[in-house]
């Protein structure tokens, strides 16, 4: 079992991401905190050596949208939507930032993640591809047309 | 090209502004602490892996020809208020079946699923139950006693109980005789109620099963108040006592011994 202070320095470093993927994913803050507390229980218990920081970075990712994955699953949260999951942070939102929040979090989860991983932490498709275990050319296609739907809710050109 | 440059300017914008609380970090970090036991013990119970152990035992118990042995009744627990039913408990103390003794106890076993759970847990899902918490809201008595044919297994699952109604003022436990459970059960009442029967025909011959049968666990315990005062205004020692069963935790303590004012012998580990 990991240290309480491996907990914390994994916490520190990894949550704003952790909080990013279930902000595009779920519904309601309290579904974040299962998914906080899910992440990290399976970190301090998993026996896992991380070869460096994007090693563990990687896992995190996969780990966390397992879990949100598993969570949506829920015939109850597939069906509920409550928007209270901006918090604390709505006062910090523009309209801009409304707008592209929710024109993510309006597609499909495949896309969501591809999105969020590529133009946010700047994965390439081979790296997404080995994170999330599928085929690089499948995200590619999901590059594709993820900026097609996104440029349709939003306009412009601006992918790249 | 501007377009270009602003729409991903745009969505680095909005994630930059999302945090992690630090409120959701401290319950996590807490949360982690707890289930660890401060990073002492891994938490490494999950309903998954312990459904998956126990499909595994069960398999193993039938295999093994346990399944027989797996829903011999060991002990009966009778919980008696208005609603009657009796638990019936296996030699490793999981409930197998709930009897129903009227049309209040039938409601409440279909409304709470207590089978194959351990009885300590049965008990406190059904002492915590709406329509168990509702009767003790109005102030009905609640008896339970526990009746087996092992003297030491009788006397812990006594002691457990009365642990777990301690918190309920109007609640009384005891131990009876096995001996007992046909003479009930054919009587149409259950152990715990018949138990009460007997003490009532004690103070009363006249009273007969079809009496007591659509009475309260209060109602019984006003009845048997009142017989006992008859008797006792003839030598002026009765002023009027508490009823055997709502005493609180005085008679959590003392009616662990069998001993309310309705005790009758039947006492802790007093398996005849």
């Amino acid at each position: 079992m990991r240290s309480e202070q491996e907990v914390s320095i994994a916490v520190e470093r990894h949550s704003d991401m952790i909080r990013r993927l279930c902000m595009i994913h779920l519904k309601n803050y309290h579904d974040t905190q299962d998914i906080f507390q899910t992440v990290f229980l399976k970190y301090v218990l998993s026996s896992v050596v991380f070869e460096n920081e994007e090693h563990e970075k990687a896992w995190f990712i996969r780990v966390t949208l397992n879990a949100c994955k598993d969570l949506l699953k829920d015939f109850f949260h597939t069906r509920v939507v409550s928007m209270d999951e901006l918090g604390e942070q709505a006062s910090s939102f523009s309209s801009d930032n409304m707008e592209v929040l929710e024109a993510v979090q309006s597609l499909p989860s495949k896309y969501k993640n591809v999105v969020y991983l590529h133009f946010y932490e700047g994965y390439t498709a081979p790296e997404i591809g080995k994170i999330l275990g599928k085929n690089v050319n499948t995200i590619y296609t999901y590059l594709t047309r993820s900026k097609n739907m996104l440029r349709e809710k939003l306009g412009g050109e601006g992918y790249e | 090209m501007n377009d270009l440059i602003s729409t991903n300017d745009k969505l680095k914008d909005t994630f930059d502004k999302i945090h992690a609380e630090t409120g959701l970090k401290t319950e996590t970090m807490d949360f982690i602490a707890y289930k660890t036991k401060n990073y002492t013990s891994p938490a490494r119970f999950s309903p998954g892996r312990a459904a998956l152990v126990m499909a595994c035992l069960v398999l193993l118990l039938a295999s093994l020809g346990g399944h027989r042995l797996y829903f011999t009744e060991a002990a009966i627990i009778s919980i008696d208020i208005n609603p009657s039913i009796e638990l019936n408990v296996n030699p490793f103390g999981k409930v197998i079946s709930v009897t129903a003794y009227d049309d209040d106890g039938l409601r409440l076993s279909n409304a709470v699923n207590v089978r194959h759970m351990d009885y300590m847990s049965a008990l406190d899902a059904i002492l915590n139950s709406e329509d168990i918490a509702a009767y003790l809201d109005r102030d009905e008595a609640l008896t339970i006693s526990v009746v087996g044919q092992n003297e030491k297994r009788n006397e812990e699952m006594l002691y457990n109980i009365e642990t777990c109604t301690r918190s309920h003022e109007n609640a009384c436990c005891h131990a009876g005789s096995y001996d007992l459970v046909e003479e009930a059960h054919s009587a149409g009442l259950s152990v715990g109620k018949y138990q009460a029967f007997l003490e009532l025909r004690r103070l009363d011959p006249d009273i007969t099963i079809d009496d007591v049968k659509g009475l309260t666990m209060r109602q019984i315990n006003d009845l048997m108040d009142d017989l006992a005062n008859g008797q006792k205004d003839d030598d002026a020692e009765n002023n009027g006592s508490t009823p055997p069963c709502d005493g609180g935790e005085a008679n959590n303590g003392n009616s662990a011994n069998g001993h309310g004012p309705h005790g009758h012998g039947h006492g802790h580990g007093a398996n005849h």
